[in-house]
């Protein structure tokens, strides 16, 4: 089965590292998780960049999201994927189907394996810690264009859409508290941040297109 | 995404539930249950759709707390106000209304109706006057005084701790002082009032007053038994039988 090529957003540390590119551009039919197996296992190395291109930004994304770290993000990546196209080589995988679920189980394991090293040398956060503690890895996702792209989606607001905003993004404040805050429904308050989150991802996708065409 | 295992009805409905349950957003707060959290993560590893969306947000998110540091949220006060402005400007504008009509009220009570009464008490005052000076031409026959035009009057409370007494300025030309008591609910039809001085020496009395249809008592005393000082004034109540004191006063007297 093919899978349609989309507008992939990718942490901006791994973009600067250069090893992810950004796939934007008209659809194209990719092959499936089967089809990539097959080929990796009889051989064709493009598969492999394929199946990379396809997963790498899951991988980092939930390792950096774990890790807290650009550099053991990487690493977490580096090692997830040596494992899994080890395992297709050598056919262990038993599903070419489930092959997303075994990329996953391969990062979690690699994780658990990075705490358990960081345990035996005494400097570890713990994946429930780093669970608890308020998304710190965020400014790792922050960039010149997010932040233009933010900036137009902020100018576009009304007071009280910004004040809706603040008060969930900066404050943290649930839904009903919003609502009650601003004397209106929580229906409303989840409509004014489901379409800034639409404006800005339009924003943020025209600014990647013009800085692909600008590059 | 569909050769993943999961049909696409079974991920459609995941899709809704979410859209429904918020599990991007409840992702990126770490507030998801630790079995939901797999599952969801199991999920958008096999759908770009949502791991596009999760990334957004998170961007978002992340670009949205940047931002409200920066200050370009700081409208959140104002916004409140606005916010609030809806009802508070109602309350106020309530409020407003309220304090206009009690101004109201208390103007016309002020202006009307006390010009009013004090004008009735002055008539009242006055046939009181003419109506004593018609008895002493009676009695007396001998016809020596008129009704005064603008006799003075106190009125008179009964005497409570911490309240000013109250005070009257006589002119020399006032020969008749009118005081004007309210009793309150008593069971006496008749009254007899009694002035005293200063040193407790019975100045003058009156006696057979009866309450007008004000419910008050009005007593007329010649003003030459009244000079300058302090005098405690009696109100006995003395039909029906037994008599009683039904209230004490003090009034001052000041002369230019």
């Amino acid at each position: 089965m093919a899978r349609e090529a989309r507008c992939t957003i990718v942490p901006p540390s791994s973009k600067q590292a250069g090893t992810i590119p950004v796939r934007v551009g008209p659809k194209v039919l990719a092959p499936s998780d089967t089809d990539l197996v097959v080929k990796i296992q009889t051989g064709q190395a493009d598969s492999e960049a394929v199946l990379y291109q396809r997963y790498s930004a899951k991988v980092y994304y939930l390792a950096l999201r774990n890790t807290k770290s650009p550099q053991d993000a990487e690493d977490v990546r580096a090692e997830t994927f040596l494992r899994v196209l080890q395992a297709i080589r050598s056919n262990r995988i038993q599903s070419a189907a489930a092959l997303p679920g075994f990329i996953l189980g391969v990062t979690r394991n690699v994780l658990r394996e990075l705490y358990a090293r960081r345990l035996q040398t005494g400097n570890v956060i713990s994946p429930e810690e780093s669970e608890l503690a308020a998304p710190s890895h965020e400014r790792l996702f922050l960039d010149q264009e997010i932040q233009q792209a933010v900036d137009r989606t902020i100018a576009r607001l009304k007071p009280r859409e910004r004040a809706v905003l603040r008060m969930h993004f900066y404050d943290e404040l649930p839904t009903e508290e919003i609502a009650r805050r601003t004397a209106i429904a929580p229906e409303r308050v989840r409509l004014v941040k489901s379409r800034a989150l639409k404006h800005f991802r339009e924003i943020h996708c025209r600014l990647k297109l013009t800085r692909g065409k600008n590059v | 995404m569909s050769d993943t295992g999961m049909s696409a009805d079974s991920l459609h409905l995941l899709h809704s539930k979410i859209e429904s349950e918020e599990f991007v957003e409840r992702y990126l707060r770490n507030q998801l249950a630790p079995e939901e959290c797999q599952a969801f993560e199991e999920h958008f590893f096999e759908c770009d759709e949502c791991f596009e969306k999760l990334q957004a947000a998170e961007r978002f998110a992340a670009g949205m707390r940047d931002a409200a540091k920066r200050g370009l949220l700081e409208t959140q006060a104002q916004a409140q106000v606005t916010a609030g402005a809806g009802w508070l400007s109602w309350a106020f504008a309530a409020t407003a209304c309220v304090a206009l009509i009690l101004a109201g009220l208390t103007a016309w009570a002020y202006f009307g109706q006390l010009p009013r009464l004090r004008g009735e008490l002055r008539q009242t005052a006055a046939q009181l006057e003419k109506q004593e000076q018609s008895r002493i031409q009676t009695q007396q026959a001998a016809p020596t005084e008129q009704a005064e035009a603008n006799v003075p009057l106190v009125m008179l409370q009964a005497s409570r701790a911490g309240e000013e007494t109250a005070a009257i300025i006589l002119k020399p030309d006032d020969n008749r002082l009118v005081l004007w008591i309210e009793p309150g609910p008593s069971r006496y039809r008749d009254f007899r009032l009694d002035v005293f001085s200063s040193e407790n020496h019975l100045l003058t009395s009156v006696d057979h007053l009866a309450l007008s249809g004000y419910g008050a008592l009005a007593a007329s005393l010649p003003t030459k038994q009244l000079p300058a000082g302090d005098f405690r004034i009696t109100l006995t109540g003395q039909d029906p039988p037994p008599a009683a004191l039904a209230g004490e006063y003090h009034l001052k007297v000041r002369r230019p």
